[in-house]
């Protein structure tokens, strides 16, 4: 079990997270620590069971009925930049691409 | 301004002060509100400054006598749960100027049965920690000794009930976030079976897992709690519709009746003599009653704490990728690409260990590894579960200890997330079954800090936590050691 440097980079990338150095080399440490760890659900013969989703029965579940129900202006009273009833985010492609 | 000794107060004592005219819930209110003013263990976050005020209104029904057993009954939440006007940060950088613009369900019940809330309590950023150390606004502190942690992740409203500086208070549980900090306070805490009482309104962590539930300083003040708490609630599609129980029968009903089991494995490897000899004498005490306790198994508990490190952090990934800065909370500058404000402002809004988790999730969840990992746990989950029902044919409270050993230092487990994981060890089980759990304090250890004894039942028997914690509750003041 082991985390390259690059692999921990990816991560941090695909969850939005820019890491500095160090970070990067102690999350490579800790990281691998639990996962060894958590790697002991291996030992277990699981192919035959089913899943959960959480611990309680899922049968008595009732969905609501899906109504519209606005709650702006309240929702979006703390959103960086509001134009009219929407907000405005930075955009999506850089400018010198 | 009048002198109210904070000391010995609990639900029913307060409302018969309030009642006689022995103070009233604007003085009690204004009393608490000096006490946590004077507080060195950072148990607040933030104070609500129309306490008084609302607590005025209490005042003025309880004149009407338009009054529930909670009118006027100060109330302390925890800062990931919602309420209305008041800041929620989760005891985050993201969320530091962030104003709630809607109330919990269990918040508001509990405001509508007349309660004033004192002020928001702090704890591990995001509630991701067992020692209240990941807070943004600094670690809380224990009442008994301030060289030692409060526990985690609802370590402020452990502290806060412990230290006389609410009645009673809120908390959230996803592994032990309310029984581990009771166990480590002295005082009383309730993790509520799985769709008890509404998530809605409580900022979400591992949703799968996450339930709010009540501290206090004894079972009856957390069994009025969840009478008023519990129950469906639309906004809540895992809220359950099950009967709610009267709890104050809960409190009346024979204890002797009940079977109680010892789960072997809980009382194996890593756990501090001291907190074992303090169990075994309450086993003892119990079994002098007339109790039968029967030893029993639960296979699966060494795999428990492995497949909440996967389940959980997988949630937290998902769950934590709505702070993008830009509906709400820290926000980027104008001039950035999205790509720059989303990193940009997740990397300086979140700390280390809600980064860590991320990374974790995002690795456990992603492709290649995701049928490796989470489907595993997942079916993990199912055998755990199966356990507690097998175990639950034969008896029907087991007793184990709430923690290894009793609350730790400052910086001790900092540096090492693993050893700080296992703190949680007796815990994450009744999350991942979703079963019920209540912390009690049985004790002192030689350092004169708290021990606590967990009790846990299947889904939706919180009434024979009651009855049980309540009979050893006296049974402990019958025999103070």
């Amino acid at each position: 079990m082991k985390f390259s440097k690059a692999e921990v980079l990816n991560l941090a990338n695909l969850a939005k997270l820019k890491l500095n150095k160090e970070e990067v080399s102690l999350y490579q440490k800790q990281l691998k620590d639990v996962l060894i760890y958590v790697n002991k659900i291996k030992e277990l013969k699981l192919n035959k069971i089913k899943e959960s989703l959480t611990g309680v029965a899922e049968a008595n579940r009732e969905l609501r009925s899906d109504k519209v129900r606005s709650s702006q202006p309240e929702i979006i009273g703390q959103a960086c930049q509001i134009n009219d009833s929407y907000m405005v985010a930075p955009s999506v492609f850089d400018k010198e691409e | 301004m009048k002198n109210i000794d904070l000391e010995n107060l609990n639900i029913e004592n307060i409302q018969q002060c309030l009642r006689q005219r022995k103070f009233s819930s604007g003085e009690l209110t204004n009393a608490y509100l000096q006490k946590i003013k004077a507080d060195e263990t950072n148990a607040f976050i933030s104070i609500n400054e129309n306490a008084v005020a609302e607590a005025k209104q209490a005042d003025e029904k309880i004149l009407k006598g338009e009054t529930t057993p909670l009118t006027g009954v100060p109330l302390a939440v925890k800062d990931i749960i919602l309420v209305k006007g008041l800041a929620a940060t989760a005891a985050s950088k993201m969320l530091e100027n962030y104003t709630a613009s809607y109330t919990a369900t269990a918040v508001k019940r509990l405001q509508d049965a007349g309660m004033v809330i004192l002020g928001k309590t702090n704890c591990d950023e995001f509630a991701m920690g067992s020692s209240n150390e990941n807070s943004f606004f600094g670690p809380v502190l224990n009442p008994y000794d301030k060289e030692r942690v409060a526990g985690g992740s609802s370590g402020g409203s452990a502290a806060a009930v412990a230290g006389n500086l609410a009645p009673v208070a809120l908390g959230t549980d996803t592994g032990g976030s309310i029984r581990q900090p009771a166990s480590f306070c002295g005082v009383v805490g309730l993790k509520p079976t799985y769709g008890r009482i509404s998530r809605y309104g409580s900022m979400a962590m591992a949703s799968s897992l996450d339930q709010i539930g009540p501290l206090g300083k004894t079972v009856k003040d957390l069994a009025y709690l969840l009478q008023y708490m519990a129950g469906v609630d639309d906004k809540d599609a895992t809220s359950a519709q099950v009967k709610l129980p009267d709890y104050s029968l809960a409190l009346e009903a024979d204890a002797t009746k009940l079977r109680l089991g010892l789960p072997q494995e809980y009382f194996s490897g890593s756990i501090d003599s001291y907190v074992s000899q303090s169990i075994e004498r309450v086993v003892k005490l119990l079994e002098e009653k007339g109790f039968i306790i029967e030893k029993v198994n639960l296979p699966n508990t060494d795999y428990a704490l492995a497949a909440y490190y996967l389940l959980m952090p997988a949630e937290v990934s998902s769950n934590l990728a709505r702070f993008d800065g830009l509906l709400y909370g820290l926000a980027g500058q104008k001039e950035m690409s999205l790509d720059q404000w989303y990193k940009e402002v997740r990397s300086q809004g979140f700390g280390a260990e809600t980064k860590r988790r991320i990374i974790l999730g995002t690795y456990i969840l992603s492709a290649g590894y995701y049928d490796a990992y989470y489907k595993q746990a997942q079916k993990l989950r199912t055998l755990i579960k199966q356990d507690f029902v097998e175990v639950f044919k034969k008896v029907d409270v087991l007793i184990t200890p709430s923690t290894p050993t009793t609350a730790f230092a400052v910086g001790e487990k900092t540096q090492d997330p693993l050893q700080m994981y296992l703190s949680d060890v007796f815990t994450v089980g009744a999350n991942i079954a979703g079963i019920c759990g209540l912390s009690l304090p049985i004790g002192f250890d030689k350092n004169n800090l708290p021990i606590g004894l967990q009790l846990l039942a299947e889904p939706f028997a919180e009434d024979k936590l009651f009855t049980l914690g309540h009979f050893i509750e006296n049974l402990l003041i019958n025999n103070i050691k």
